[in-house]
């Protein structure tokens, strides 16, 4: 009996304690979490813990030393380039571990692995898209040049390094302990680094750049509204395009030439291809700015080069912020983790910045298969052979699925017709069922991450010219400045010579004349070198006017943001640094400017529904300079007002069994301004008994307003205030609201220069004075460390918010260096 | 007087094993043992010393770390459970384990009666 009463209270201990420490449901084993020593308190960065510190690593004879300065930016001094890399790898890891584990993961499909089954329809996504295939490709190519082998073999070994990767040691030694945070939380493990990680990484770049289109859309729209309609609401080269490449440039070469076809207008309607998987349609919203002013437009006769890509906004930040020195090259910039290299930045001759070319690099193929099993399909007169790639997809608690994903030589099988989906036969009468293959170029073989290599260690124009010639997917407008007082843009990716239309609306794959033909030399990608307006400038806009011989399209070209630049960049002389943060920082919403105006006009004046509030809105929004800052009401007005009338505009297209895109802003704003009253897709489907004009939903939506205004003001009035009300959020990556910072105080919208949206922004800001010593300024919202515990893990937003820069530190020599170093990291 | 060094010396031991030995629940057996070679009058009396030698052990060890830190982390993780604040998870978590030394000092209470 004692030993039972003995025994009862050890055997409730001992049961807690097994609880605690495995954890249950989606709760992380929370006694190990609560360790105030080894859980998530050892993630509680000490304020002391930034020591010099001397590092021998086993089975590595790598030499070089780290100098981390008082923002905790590396910089790596090392003699030869494997000895760079390789710390540039280590120490990236040190700080970003988890990110780069899962945006890999994320990228090769393979998150239910860790959180169970909801995640198989993203998983499949991904494998359907091939983006393993890519990545394994992008590898393959990455073997064959040794050079570059060496430097991305460096990095893999430096992470792994990090982590006791060892013959023992398959994921590395890394204790509970030294964990990041996420991992604890997410209760999974690290797993080692390897070539095809840096691969999918690039492809998850490539997805996030050019892994969209509108084919399908595109096709149900030209069906729906016919030719004619769909020229006017979706033209491919409007009216006032302000181009990348200024009209002084004569494009005379000859160019090669593709069968030409005309386009067939599709039969049925398809439903989005890749919705069957996620269900959820993805609206691509990012883009960039770049520009360079040349030396006879600056105060101090030096060229300016600025660069801010906007993309989505997380902690930890996309970008890794970092000077690399060797015997060969001497760079600094933003890094992606993941990846060896600056991606853009500046060394002592020249820097150089990125914009997404935005130009459709994807396109999709309906296949005729000979039979069931698949394994041929038709192509002209002739039936071809396709391949099989099982994926293996590992849930979490369940079995693994096998999913075969076959190949054409266009590209994956995206979507198999025979797949059963829950609502298949609902809306088998409007939609038709086909093999689609998907070609999108980043998964030809190809070697983008050698142009980075080159531009790191380039010195002038030819060779930037030299380096662009190995890029080819994402394509990106690549602007460029020199200390010797070259300027220059190009855009630069691997474009199929198009016949006109080809590639917009889906292709027939059984039709050769529908297949690439050839491709578009390097020599005749758009680009300009030292332009007589002395700037060149890209903001996701059409590359060139119409004399540019080929064809292209995209899914979501600019033409606010470019047409902002240029405009000021014209205007600007003795241009200094100052004045190019600043033109980073414009809010004007040239878009209000040039529509706003047109529908005040249309209000009604005597309506008996007037109130106060209505007046002074109105008034109000007269009054408007089109800036939208931060704490300014009118741009919540104007954007409440736009967007009720943009969704009653094209209600038509609200549509969620058929593909469909509305019109872009630019291409709407032409419509009220340039259109009949009584345009037949002006009028509201819902009201069947009348038919509504323009006055009528601009006085409708305008009435909806200042309800909605009124409402908010009721509950909360801040939340009327711009930066309420459009919230720039910065989402940790895992969505963890408590590692986030949301409700962003700054201005700026889409199609303003300063893209601050709800979730995408300037992801990094940088201004390159190309003096002699260089003078650099940049910022990003984030921090150096990924750890939520440091607090250098958002310590940048505030600076960012603010419109402020840091001065970048850019060494020349070693000793410079050691000065300024916080704490130094030497490898011997 | 025996009793408050047992106690003193428990919560010493507690904080190094905690700090060296990477299993959370290492204050299971410290209180345990002490428990058995300590003449408790009752078990209760033997139960809440379990408590109290693990929540003071264990709030050194939070506190201290926490310090170091500014409670950057200790914040977002407070956040993150919906806890008022970053010493209210520390309460919370110290007394949970608390609660569980306190089981096994009433277990080795009892042995020793035995």
């Amino acid at each position: 009996m004692r030993l039972v009463k003995a025994l009862t209270p050890l055997l409730i201990a001992v049961v807690l304690i097994y609880f605690l420490n495995s954890g249950f449901a989606s709760l992380p084993p929370l006694g190990k979490l609560m360790d105030p020593v080894h859980g998530y308190m050892a993630n509680a960065e000490s304020k002391n813990a930034f020591n010099s510190d001397n590092i021998h690593l086993k089975n590595s004879d790598v030499k070089g030393t780290v100098y981390m300065d008082d923002r905790l930016v590396p910089h790596i001094y090392a003699e030869k380039d494997y000895d760079l890399y390789f710390l540039q790898g280590y120490v990236t890891a040190q700080y970003r571990l988890w990110q780069m584990d899962i945006q890999t993961r994320a990228a090769s499909g393979r998150l239910s692995e860790i959180f169970g089954e909801k995640f198989i329809p993203y998983d499949k996504e991904q494998r359907h898209k091939g983006m393993v295939y890519a990545a394994e490709t992008a590898v393959e190519e990455i073997k064959k040049d040794p050079e570059l082998l060496t430097c991305v073999q460096a990095y893999t070994d430096g992470i792994n390094a990090f982590m006791g990767v060892d013959v023992n040691h398959e994921n590395g030694n890394m204790s509970y302990c030294d964990y990041p945070i996420e991992f604890k939380l997410l209760n999974y493990k690290p797993e080692k680094w390897t070539l095809l990680k840096t691969g999918l990484l690039l492809k998850y770049m490539a997805s996030t750049l050019s892994g969209f289109d509108d084919d399908i859309e595109s096709t149900n729209l030209q069906k729906l509204l016919g030719e004619e309609n769909f020229n006017l609401l979706y033209p491919n080269r409007p009216a006032g395009i302000d181009p990348i490449i200024p009209l002084e440039k004569k494009y005379d070469f000859i160019p090669v030439i593709a069968d030409s076809t005309k386009p067939q207008i599709a039969e049925l309607y398809y439903k989005k291809v890749l919705n069957e998987f996620t269900e959820t349609h993805e609206k691509n919203q990012v883009g960039s700015n770049n520009w360079v002013v040349g030396p006879s437009k600056t105060k101090n006769g030096f060229p300016i080069l600025c660069n801010d890509p906007h993309l989505q906004l997380n902690l930890p930040s996309l970008w890794y912020e970092i000077q690399l020195h060797s015997s060969t090259s001497n760079c600094y910039g933003a890094s992606l983790p993941g990846a060896p290299g600056i991606v853009i930045g500046f060394n002592e001759n020249i820097a150089w910045g990125v914009t997404n070319a935005q130009v459709d690099v994807r396109d999709w193929y309906t296949i005729t298969f000979k039979d069931e099993s698949k394994s041929e399909y038709q192509y002209g007169d002739t039936w071809r052979k396709t391949t099989t790639r099982i994926e293996p997809i590992i849930v979490k608690g369940q079995e693994t699925i096998m999913e075969p994903v076959i190949y054409t030589h266009y590209g994956p099988i995206v979507y198999n017709a025979e797949t059963e989906t829950m609502d298949s036969k609902q809306h088998s009468e409007i939609t038709e069922r086909k093999n689609m293959a998907m070609r999108w170029s980043a998964l030809q073989p190809s070697i983008e991450i050698k142009t980075f290599y080159l531009l790191n260690r380039a010195k002038n124009y030819d060779d930037y010219r030299e380096a662009l010639t190995y890029y080819d997917c994402p394509a990106q407008n690549f602007v460029f400045g020199a200390h010797d007082g070259d300027i220059a843009i190009t855009q630069q990716g691997k474009f199929p010579v198009k016949y006109t239309g080809e590639g917009r609306f889906i292709l027939n794959g059984s039709n050769p004349a529908d297949d690439y033909q050839t491709y578009i030399p390097d020599e005749q990608n758009p680009f300009i070198k030292n332009p007589e307006r002395a700037f060149c400038s890209s903001a996701n806009q059409h590359p060139t006017d119409s004399t540019y011989p080929y064809y292209y399209t995209s899914y979501d070209f600019e033409f606010y943001r470019n047409r902002v630049i240029n405009n000021t960049l014209t205007n600007l002389s003795n241009i200094q640094v100052e004045d190019m943060q600043h033109l980073q920082q414009n809010n004007f919403n040239m878009m209000a400017s040039e529509v706003l105006p047109f529908l005040l006009t249309h209000l009604n004046n005597n309506e008996n529904a007037k109130t106060n509030l209505s007046d002074n809105i109105k008034h109000s929004l007269t009054k408007w300079n089109y800036y939208n800052h931060a704490d300014s009401l009118s741009p919540t007005y104007f954007q409440i007002w736009w967007d009720t009338l943009y969704a009653t505009l094209w209600d038509e297209m609200d549509n969620t069994e058929i593909a469909f895109v509305k019109p872009n802003m630019y291409n709407t704003v032409n419509a009220i301004k340039n259109f009949s009253e009584n345009y037949v897709y002006f009028d509201i489907t819902k009201t069947t008994d009348k038919k509504e004009s323009l006055s009528d939903v601009i006085q409708m939506s305008f009435n909806a307003m200042c309800n909605m205004v009124n409402n908010i003001q009721s509950k909360n009035p801040a939340e009327i205030l711009w930066y309420q009300h459009k919230s720039t959020d910065i989402m940790h990556i895992s969505q963890i609201p408590a590692f986030s910072k949301t409700t962003i105080h700054n201005g700026g919208y889409r199609n303003i220069v300063n893209a601050s949206s709800e979730t995408h922004g300037p992801s990094w800001r940088m201004v390159v004075e190309l003096s002699n010593p260089i003078n650099a300024y940049g910022v990003y919202p984030g921090g150096q460390s990924g750890n939520p515990g440091s607090k250098y893990f958002d310590n940048f937003v505030d600076t960012w918010a603010k419109g402020e820069y840091y001065h970048l530190q850019f060494f020349t020599t070693e000793t410079e260096a050691k000065k300024q170093a916080q704490f130094t990291l030497t490898f011997n | 007087m025996k009793i408050v060094l047992i106690i003193i010396a428990s919560i010493i031991i507690c904080v190094l094993a905690q700090s060296f030995i990477p299993l959370w629940w290492i204050f299971a057996p410290i209180t345990f043992v002490a428990a058995l070679i300590t003449p408790f009058k009752t078990g209760l009396r033997s139960f809440f010393v379990g408590v109290l030698i693990v929540f003071v052990s264990w709030m050194i060890l939070y506190l201290f770390k926490d310090m170091a830190n500014d409670s950057v982390m200790s914040n977002k993780m407070a956040n993150l459970f919906s806890v008022k604040s970053n010493i209210w998870l520390f309460i919370i978590a110290s007394t949970l384990m608390g609660l569980v030394g306190g089981l096994t000092a009433l277990s080795g209470y009892f042995f020793r009666k035995r």
